[in-house]
């Protein structure tokens, strides 16, 4: 298909980036506590995902430069050192999160406690990130996700109430019952499960690990497009799904395996395995590609050969990178630590975090010495500081929100 | 930047990605490596380091200096140069980028 319609890396990124664990649950959660009325917050993701992911690709395609290359030489080292770490850390709670999210799914399949689940989880995903090749990685995993699709057909054989979910979508006010800080503290953790700090890293480095150039814009920004927006229509659909199955009988969202009810409600057994194979595809392509990121961001940073199509002999420090960052999360995983606090956590910091990666991004795809004729136009840097802005906003309130209202409880 | 010709290491040099004659990446430009003439008179710009423990200094404080000193441990050899690339290996440097004249299995030590 050379030449033609490709999509691949931007379904992987909808499919193992976006629609991932936390994203999984926090719309689940959502559209069981507050029905559509937070629909924006996933909008507002998923345009900022946009546009900051076409940057991505276009740094890739035309300098050929992934995004932590950038942060070291605009940053300097000290900088760029403490904005490593911080975004390490977080990955590694991310891959954490995506493993746990896995061994549940192993649990719902088969009954046995997730916990036993987590080391198989742990070494099926070094396996991927070490053995398996990029292109396999998008072609399976973006395939095996797309059944999330049955969310979407789910809401057309329930009896949807379709008038009633246009108007809480449009209509957002904190629902009856429910606290603002609830509300908000909510909003943030979706508009952070969409705008995530890996995702222009893995974005980048996927991009030069597929050899865009100059001559494939078109395709990379059909990536960003189709990729970006299936995976917010995927979410939403989650959202509508959950508040029309769900939401009636006041069942709150607990556990993951709530989140395929709806799935198991209108289209039975089959809708239900559909789900659980959707999440697993998910969460697995997520656990790869945010181990991946770790990688990336560290040997990007210390000028490493890097590329996941590279031989363990090429590219040592980038590939033990990689796999210790999955080993380090399987560990922290065993320790019991309940991986939904994992994931919530991952998310809200992961929010505050954005700045760190996308900042950087905007400043250098703005600098004719990188990118020529094909800087920023006027209208994108406006949208993209005003997002920017609304990001350091979430950064400022995040924490004092998270443990003002527990975790959201 | 100043447009008569001059320029200054950290707005050209240092944190610059290194790339060999194939495109493939070497490392960054960690430290410079000045050389005093036999003759005398100033010293003159031999080499650019590219060594992960060369980064402690400037990180600076006690985190730079411990990094220094596990970062020489993991050197197989203490007596070895740091990874050290012959500025007369150097092809081209601009704002974004150093590249050479040569693959990099090449230079002096290929880690």
């Amino acid at each position: 298909m050379r030449g033609a319609f490709r999509p691949a890396l931007g379904v992987l990124t909808a499919i193992g980036g976006f629609v991932d664990i936390s994203n999984l649950v926090t719309s689940g959660v959502t559209g069981a506590r507050f029905g559509m009325t937070l629909t924006w917050a996933i909008v507002l993701g998923t345009g900022a995902m946009i546009l900051y992911g076409e940057m991505a690709g276009r740094l890739a395609a035309i300098a050929r430069r992934p995004v932590f290359h950038v942060v070291r030489e605009r940053l300097g080292v000290r900088t760029g050192l403490a904005n490593l770490a911080a975004v390490e850390a977080l990955s590694l709670l991310t891959v954490a999160a995506e493993i746990g999210g896995v061994a549940f799914v192993l649990e719902l399949l088969t009954g046995v406690n997730y916990l036993v689940w987590v080391p198989v989880a742990g070494l099926v995903t070094g396996l991927i990130v070490w053995r398996l090749p990029f292109s396999g990685l998008e072609n399976i995993f973006g395939l095996l996700g797309l059944t999330l699709i049955v969310f979407v057909v789910a809401l057309f054989v329930l009896p949807t109430d379709w008038g009633a979910l246009w108007h809480g979508a449009t209509h957002p006010w904190v629902p009856r019952g429910e606290g603002h800080p609830a509300y908000f503290f909510y909003a943030i953790s979706l508009v952070g499960s969409c705008v995530i700090p890996y995702q222009v890293i893995f974005f980048s480095s996927g991009g030069r690990e597929e050899h865009w150039t100059r001559e494939r814009l078109t395709e990379m920004r059909t990536n960003v497009l189709v990729g970006f927006s299936l995976g917010g229509v995927l979410s939403v659909a989650i959202m509508a799904a959950v508040a029309v199955a769900l939401r009636p009988r006041g069942i709150q969202v607990e556990h993951l395996s709530q989140v395929a009810l709806p799935a198991a409600e209108a289209l039975g057994r089959v809708g239900a395995v559909l789900a659980l194979v959707g999440f697993g595809a998910a969460t697995l392509a997520a656990a790869a590609v945010s181990a991946l990121s770790t990688g990336y961001g560290v040997a990007q940073y210390f000028g490493w050969p890097w590329g996941k199509d590279r031989r363990f002999a090429e590219a040592p420090r980038f590939h033990l990178a990689t796999l210790s960052g999955v080993a380090v999360a399987t560990a922290m995983l065993l320790t019991t630590v309940n991986p939904l606090t994992i994931t919530i956590l991952s998310v809200v910091l992961g929010a505050a975090a954005v700045p760190l990666t996308y900042f950087p991004l905007m400043v250098v795809v703005n600098d004719r010495a990188y990118m020529g004729e094909h800087v920023n136009p006027g209208w994108l840097n406006a949208l993209g500081s005003l997002l920017m802005l609304a990001m350091v906003v979430i950064t400022l309130v995040a924490v004092p929100l998270l443990l003002l209202t527990g975790g959201g409880s | 930047m100043r447009t008569d010709g001059r320029l200054w290491v950290n707005e050209l040099l240092l944190d610059r990605q290194i790339f060999d004659v194939d495109g493939e990446p070497v490392g960054k430009v960690d430290d410079l490596e000045f050389t005093v003439p036999d003759d005398g008179g100033p010293p003159v710009l031999t080499a650019f380091i590219s060594d992960t423990a060369a980064l402690g200094p400037r990180i600076g404080g006690r985190l730079g200096a411990w990094w220094l000193a596990i970062g020489r441990r993991f050197q197989a050899r203490a007596d070895r140069d740091p990874y050290r690339v012959p500025t007369a290996l150097v092809e081209d440097v601009d704002r974004t980028e150093v590249r050479l004249t040569v693959p990099r299995y090449r230079l002096s030590r290929w880690r």
